[in-house]
């Protein structure tokens, strides 16, 4: 990893400045405190394994939300699972955010799902089902997107990228929210997971598993495919990696990390911390010690992006 | 009570075409995969409805989850993990932490995974692996029971545990409907894929299917080849492998050890321990290209006197270490031994031998003289007498006094005397017998050193076989009266000392079979083995193991024969003759079978069959 980047420094400063603290009704560890960003793990170097312990029993889970105010906080409780198997994380919506009710969206508390995510003009869900639907504000049925989906989603500019098939087939593809079509992307890659849209929505950045290894891959719509230089780190949590423009934000066992898509390399490292959802202005957060935390902000260059 | 009949009749059609396409996939049954006794933690849902929040195991009952395509296994991290049955693997992922947690996607929610296909077209994945503990690679033969590797929680997973899968081979991918139950049962298969499908909740049995994974009527455990299809179980050199899975089908070798794992057998890999897949062998000479250690000149003793890798043949210092062969003036003789590294002198020509090759020593004859001045450059001849003044000197002439008689038979060298008078006959030219003019005749005259024995040898000039250069010896190797110190050929073989490979021996073909330099009629190793001509049991062809199977004195490299590839029974076998081709490169014969036979034994033959012939006749002669 390269040295301490001014960079790096700017994300420091802006934690500072802009920690908001959120309380999430419900939540197993609410998000109450501001942490002192000395308290930053920055480490340059690939750290020990530390194992995530499974989680059996059930949590709370910030699917997403829509700027700091916890009123528009999509929450789902996790389904307990048996330990020792491997049944997906299925959640439960817990709390709908008013702005859903006020676009007419009807999603009942209690419904299944696997992820969720807002759009510009309404939500993506994928169900318990593996049913990829859309529901639009004023639209009164959802539309049905993808049959055989997984998480994690990644919105962008009226698109959602998925994986469907069953592991290890998995392959990738992205629906467009207008049309409802959906285009497969690097078919010849069979499994593939954790995709991240660009800000545009026009590409996407994905973890496949090349010559038996995961490796990270870039494809636009139109099918042009590149291979990114990949360390031994690729996203691998349930919330969608963050395609930043200049990075790529994602969450593995470890931690959070930002890997600098230019120099192929990890540019700051979060130790144990979660990655957040990105909220629509284009705040980028990560939960560290029970504190959510403000890791960059994004709101100037990318505009409105969702 | 008709249409009841009927009734009956359609569901048990129905009955028959659910359950048939299921048992017609069935022919490879599995054994437990892995090596532990751990029991069940999920069954399969065989509810076929993935979403409704229910499961259903083979049992009826509920000991599954929702959706669920395989099995899980409760093994603790480490445990060992077997392929079920015999197969190939066809993918792997490896690269997740061993604790992947729940809804983790590392390796599309497997994390390190296997799969395999087997005979039927079926295949099985082996989920949640421990990072890098996987031991099979993508393309490998597995047998049943080997191992694939270890288990841990890698990607989606709430513990430690194995997800088998197992899904028929329609459809190309492990679609939902693809992936299928394992178990027998009220709500499972009508017939089970374990071997010994075990109790509920526990471990399946570890027997194998006694099967025939390559379906050509043999059962894996009679086959000589159980994964390829050889229904005639050919196996041409008797080693229990058949032809079409032996990785050295000529040649014995049962282990079938392959040391570089190539899948060509040690015992007929022409590079044990390097990959080598094909075996390209540029200069046939036995050793594949990769460990040649002169690929392109057949060297199959691979000679190296100074082992520094590069074998004599090809060796531009072959008795100085040299591994880089670094040659800056590019003569083909390396800086380690030329005598003259920056300027091209392929001959390393040393007149004087005093290490400095002649193209960069300034005084080749290291008589004084520089050779830029020197009358005569590889000739000492520091007086630089030069008698008819032509600007050579008279060390590099034959006639040194230019009156056309050759010093040899020039009764006055160093006196022009064309005529050669000797009036007194005392066989010294007239223009010598007073060479001064000064009225005194030479006899008379006190001699002067100098002109008498001009390269101070003792030997009169006169009388001296090279009156220019000092040679107390006069040798004469060639007899031809020109003392081998002036004599441009002394061996008198046709070639120039300067270009002759033998200088000291006559030998005219300049043949030099290890191409070190040193013509064959005088290298007292001919074949560069680092053996001796003398002691060498086959002198001729490079065999620095000097290996002689039979004892005979003559060594295996000069007797290559039949036995490699032709064995009695295999003389017609155009592949055997193929194989005995490659080996026998050169002093090999092919007997009128086919057969290549040893030469010593064919001619020792021959010989006993012409002498009992030639006894015959004397004996008849004598009657007659």
């Amino acid at each position: 990893m390269n040295e301490f980047t001014p960079m790096h420094r700017t994300i420091l400063s802006i934690t500072v400045l802009s920690i908001a603290t959120v309380s999430l009704t419900g939540c197993q560890d609410p998000i109450t405190s501001q942490q002192p960003p000395g308290e930053h793990e920055t480490h340059r170097h690939a750290l020990a394994a530390d194992h995530m312990h499974e989680r059996v029993d059930s949590e709370d889970v910030l699917l997403d939300h829509v700027g700091s105010n916890p009123g528009e906080a999509l929450i789902a409780r996790t389904e307990p699972v048996k330990e020792g198997t491997d049944a997906y994380r299925t959640m439960v919506i817990a709390s709908l955010p008013e702005r859903l009710e006020r676009a007419g969206i009807r999603i009942a508390p209690g419904e299944r799902v696997l992820d969720a995510q807002f759009t510009e003009d309404g939500v993506v869900v994928l169900g318990a089902d593996h049913v990829l639907r859309y529901h639009e504000r004023g639209m009164s049925e959802a539309r049905e997107l993808a049959r055989n989906a997984l998480g994690p989603l990644s919105v962008a500019r009226g698109k959602v990228a998925y994986v469907h098939g069953e592991p290890p087939d998995l392959v990738l593809a992205v629906a467009d929210l207008g049309t409802g079509e959906s285009t497969p992307i690097a078919p010849s890659l069979t499994t593939v997971w954790s995709p991240a849209l660009s800000e545009d929505g026009d590409a996407v950045i994905f973890v496949a598993s090349h010559e038996g290894r995961p490796h990270l891959f870039r494809a636009d719509l139109e099918g042009k495919l590149e291979s990114i230089p990949t360390g031994l780190r690729t996203p691998s949590a349930p919330v969608a990696p963050i395609w930043d423009g200049d990075a790529l934000i994602f969450q593995d066992e470890r931690g959070v990390v930002r890997f600098d898509l230019e120099t192929a390399s990890i540019e700051a490292e979060f130790r144990g911390a979660k990655l957040l959802p990105a909220d629509d202005a284009g705040h980028i957060y990560i939960e560290e010690h029970g504190t959510r935390r403000l890791l960059q902000d994004t709101t100037a260059r990318r505009g409105d992006a969702r | 009570m008709k249409d009841l009949t009927t009734t009956a009749l359609l569901f048990a059609i129905l009955a028959l075409g659910w359950f048939a396409p299921m048992d017609a996939e069935a022919q490879v049954k599995h054994r437990r995969p892995y090596t532990s006794s751990a029991g069940v933690t999920a069954y399969y849902d065989t509810d076929g409805v993935k979403g409704n929040g229910r499961s259903r195991d083979y049992t009826c009952r509920g000991d599954s989850y929702d959706g669920h395509s395989g099995t899980d296994f409760g093994l603790s991290v480490g445990s060992t993990i077997v392929a079920s049955a015999a197969g190939t693997v066809t993918r792997t992922n490896n690269g997740c932490a061993n604790h992947g947690g729940l809804g983790s996607t590392c390796g599309g929610y497997l994390g390190n995974w296997v799969e395999l296909s087997h005979a039927d077209g079926s295949r099985t994945v082996y989920a949640h692996m421990q990072l890098g503990s996987i031991r099979v690679h993508s393309g490998q033969r597995v047998s049943c029971g080997q191992v694939l590797g270890r288990s841990a929680s890698s990607g989606n997973s709430s513990g430690p545990h194995l997800h088998y899968g197992s899904r028929a081979g329609a459809g190309g991918s492990w679609s939902i409907s693809s992936t299928r139950a394992t178990y027998k049962g009220s709500c499972g298969r009508s017939s089970s894929l374990w071997v010994n499908q075990g109790s509920y909740q526990g471990a399946p049995g570890t027997s194998c299917q006694s099967q025939d994974s390559d379906g050509d009527g043999k059962k894996d455990n009679v086959d000589n080849c159980p994964n390829d299809k050889n229904a005639g179980q050919a196996d041409r050199d008797n080693d229990g492998k058949g032809n079409v899975c032996d990785n050295c089908p000529g040649k014995k070798n049962a282990g079938q050890k392959d040391s570089d794992g190539d899948g060509i057998g040690d015992a007929c890999d022409n590079c044990k321990h390097d990959k080598n897949q094909p075996q390209n062998d540029r200069d046939n000479d036995g050793k594949g290209n990769i460990c040649d250690n002169c690929p392109g000149k057949a060297n199959p003793g691979q000679g190296d006197r100074d082992k520094d890798g590069v074998g004599n043949v090809c060796d531009n210092c072959p008795d100085d270490k040299n591994a880089g062969q670094k040659d800056d003036d590019g003569d083909g003789v390396g800086n380690t031994c030329d005598n003259c590294k920056g300027v091209k002198n392929r001959n390393q020509r040393d007149f004087d031998n005093d290490g400095k090759g002649n193209a960069c020593d300034d005084d080749d004859d290291n008589d004084g003289i520089p050779d830029s001045e020197d009358n005569c450059r590889l000739k000492a001849n520091a007086g630089q007498l030069d008698s008819d003044g032509d600007g050579v000197g008279n060390a590099c002439q034959d006639d040194d006094d230019s009156d056309g008689v050759l010093d040899a038979e020039d009764n006055c060298r160093r006196v022009s005397n064309p005529t050669q008078a000797d009036g007194d006959g005392d066989g010294i030219g007239d223009a010598c017998d007073d060479s001064d003019g000064d009225g005194i005749t030479d006899e008379e005259e006190e001699p002067a050193a100098e002109t008498l024995d001009f390269d101070g040898d003792g030997i009169e000039d006169a009388l001296d076989n090279c009156a220019d250069v000092e040679n107390f010896a006069q040798d004469d190797l060639d007899g031809d009266g020109i003392g081998d110190a002036c004599d441009d050929d002394v061996d008198d073989d046709g070639v120039e000392n300067a270009l002759d490979l033998c200088s000291m021996v006559f030998d005219e073909e300049q043949v030099d079979l290890d191409d070190d330099g040193l013509g064959d009629a005088c290298d007292e190793d001919r074949d560069g083995d680092g053996v001796a001509n003398a002691s060498d049991n086959c002198a001729d062809i490079a065999n620095e193991d000097q290996a002689d199977t039979d004892g005979d004195g003559s060594g295996d490299a000069c007797q290559e024969t039949v036995s490699a590839g032709c064995g009695s029974e295999d003389c017609g076998d155009p592949e055997a003759w193929e194989l005995n081709e490659e080996q026998a490169t050169t002093t090999t014969t092919v007997g009128e079978g086919g057969c290549q036979q040893a030469p010593g034994n064919s001619g020792t033959g021959v010989v006993w069959l012409f002498a009992l012939l030639g006894l015959f006749w004397r004996k008849n002669a004598k009657r007659g």
